[in-house]
């Protein structure tokens, strides 16, 4: 198992996050349609949840829908969203405000333009506690500002208060984000959207480290948004991937790895990059083609266009069903039984 | 606890000098604000000062001294019934400047409460866009005539046109800069941390207009000193005797050949005012908007 990946298993109760039948839905010039379609996925509590796909696959509008945020005329319609239990797409404006930034929070992937140029990060920081804590006094507010600094290892936490953003590196900024979504101090679900895509690559490994230690000391669930597999192999315990607006393959990071079912999982990991390619000269897989318009899905699989293994009349016939293969396994295929073995080229030089 | 990277970027504290301070170094560089400003300031003092230290009556008559031309009696000269054109200019500028600050606050006021009120809810921006559009088809000044004749020639009124044919400018510009910043990045993720709708607009998206609409309102500022001349001139600004520096020119047509000051003084007096504000306005644009600047002399 990976250094950085969470020893706490997912405790074993209710799920923290239960979603059922989500669906996103925005208005074309012919009626509506969906960017993300009838999502079933739930997170444990403690648990790191990876959520994989390529760019316009409704991974961030996923988010968007968890945290009440869709950005109009989009909607979330339908389905349910039980979060500890209570089902959020019930809840009130006020109510979901209310739940956002204290017990779901978000760390966003652009730490350069997440901060407001013109206020000081003393401000920015303790504006969270402004809107959930709001009997608490200013000096209490700063209080907590600096013990969260320090948490997310920023020094010199009493200076940087009344900097600027400008006046910060991106890693600063992203601990900075991340000891926002912290601040209220009971975060039970954090969404990290992309959280090290803007960041150096050593920065990256940091925010990562500092993320997975937050994350067993606080025992919270996290959604991992990423492209990246290689995040995902490192701290996920579960991964989700997502293709279209659709989940296609659910399952343990490692068992995902090892034996991907779906052939566009299968496409994502030979895609990434790994020792031993450039040696032997063989060219890095691609997986050719788009994510298919979602106001103009095809009718069958949506994946048909660019899949390797795709059979006329059935693949394209109708979209198949999420269909549960082992306990913890579960993937969109009507052919995943007859798929041959997945071996990746030079896998042997490979880790 | 996690090791910081930057353990070598401490500074000491960058904000030892006020914000003021920074203000006025910024300054220091736009020849145009301060121009502007200095002449700006010179007449709100003079405006404000002379009537304390000075006898300044802008009413009284003295058919014997009628028409005299400047001299150490009389600095600007008397008009066609002997009263002194230095007093009537002053309290002219009183009511000039008046015109214009009343104007300007309310203009500011209404614009950007409709402003923000339009670019925060699609319902509104429809109402108030359109009576917007309705109001900038009409060429300022004539519908300022016909707002003056239906309610009326006085000092109110004349604010009241003013404001009702800026206010549609000073609504675009925040609507603008609203819709432009409400999905900016560090709007939404204040917005991810639980911050309401009403402290986004007021803390993270409303100032963000404070610049384009501080120009606007300087420009506006002159246009209302403008108008209210024009109006004063064709005799529906606040009714004579009082004095007010259109209807002064308008007075002086007469006497253009015999005795020029009585006009040249007032038509000065605009001039130079307008002049000030509208090289405040322009300095404003470049010191708030360095991209426009370097277009204009790069």
């Amino acid at each position: 198992m990976s250094p950085l990946r969470s020893a706490n298993a997912p405790i074993a109760q209710g799920p923290i996050l239960d979603l059922a039948q989500v669906e996103v839905r925005f208005p074309s010039a012919r009626g509506t349609f969906a960017v993300v379609d009838r999502v079933d996925l739930s997170v444990a509590h403690g648990e790191v949840l990876g959520l994989v796909g390529e760019s316009g696959c409704g991974k961030s509008m996923l988010a968007r829908s968890i945290m009440g945020l869709v950005p109009p005329p989009g909607v979330t319609t339908g389905g349910t969203m039980l979060f500890n239990g209570v089902d959020m797409v019930g809840l009130s404006k006020d109510e979901r405000r209310r739940l956002r930034g204290d017990r779901i929070a978000v760390v966003p992937q652009e730490p350069m333009t997440s901060l407001n140029p013109t206020l000081r990060i003393g401000d920015q920081l303790t504006e969270v506690l402004r809107a959930h804590r709001p009997t608490m006094s200013s000096d209490e507010r700063r209080a907590r500002a600096l013990v969260v600094m320090e948490q997310v290892g920023i020094q010199f936490a009493e200076q940087r208060l009344s900097q600027y953003p400008h006046e910060l590196s991106g890693g600063i900024r992203q601990r900075v984000m991340i000891a926002m979504a912290l601040i209220c101090g009971g975060v039970e679900l954090l969404i990290a959207d992309e959280p090290t895509t803007a960041l150096d690559v050593t920065i990256q490994a940091q925010i990562l480290e500092l993320f997975m230690q937050l994350q067993s000391e606080q025992k919270m669930a996290v959604i991992l948004i990423t492209h990246d597999l290689a995040v995902i192999a490192q701290t996920a315990h579960r991964v989700a991937v997502m293709y279209a607006g659709n989940i296609v393959e659910l399952a343990p990071v490692l068992d995902l790895f090892d034996v991907p079912r779906h052939p566009y999982t299968r496409g994502l990991l030979e895609s990434m990059p790994r020792r031993g390619i450039s040696a032997s000269k063989t060219h890095l897989a691609t997986i050719s083609g788009s994510v298919p318009d979602p106001s103009n899905p095809p009718a069958g699989c949506r994946f048909f266009d660019r899949c390797q293994f795709a059979v006329k009349g059935t693949c394209d016939a109708e979209n198949p069903a999420l269909e549960q293969i082992t306990e913890d396994r579960w993937v969109r295929c009507f052919r995943w039984r007859e798929l041959p073995e997945f071996v990746l080229a030079d896998a042997g030089a490979g880790s | 606890m996690m090791k910081s990277a930057d353990a070598t970027e401490v500074l000491p504290s960058p904000h030892a000098r006020s914000g003021l301070w920074t203000l006025w170094s910024m300054m220091r560089s736009e020849p145009m604000l301060l121009g502007g400003g200095a002449v700006l300031l010179l007449l709100v003092l003079a405006a404000v000062l002379i009537p304390v230290v000075m006898a300044i009556d802008p009413l009284s008559i003295n058919v014997t001294q009628k028409l005299l031309p400047p001299s150490p009696e009389h600095w600007l000269g008397t008009d066609e019934f002997g009263r002194e054109v230095f007093d009537r200019l002053v309290i002219g500028a009183h009511l000039s400047l008046r015109v214009g600050f009343a104007a300007t606050a309310l203009t500011a006021l209404v614009g950007i409460t409709l402003g923000a009120l339009s670019g925060q809810y699609r319902l509104a921006d429809s109402i108030i866009g359109r009576f917007s559009d309705a109001l900038m088809i009409f060429p300022g000044f004539v519908l300022a005539i016909m707002i003056l004749a239906a309610i009326g020639p006085s000092e109110f009124n004349v604010v009241l046109a003013v404001v009702v044919l800026y206010v549609p400018r000073v609504i675009r510009t925040v609507r603008a800069s609203i819709i432009e910043y409400r999905s900016a990045d560090f709007v939404q993720a204040a917005r991810a941390v639980g911050v309401g709708d009403m402290r986004l607009l007021v803390v993270h998206i409303l100032p963000k207009s404070f610049g384009p609409v501080m120009v606007q309102l300087t420009f506006g500022f002159a246009w209302a000193i403008l108008v209210e001349a024009g109006l004063s001139f064709l005799g529906l600004g606040p009714p004579p005797p009082d004095p007010s520096w259109g209807n002064m020119i308008s007075a002086a047509r007469e006497f253009i050949r015999t005795a020029p000051w009585i006009m040249i003084a007032p038509g000065l007096m605009i001039t130079a005012t307008v002049l000030s504000l509208n090289l405040i306005g322009d300095g404003l644009r470049d010191l708030l908007d360095p991209r426009l600047q370097s277009q204009v002399n790069p």
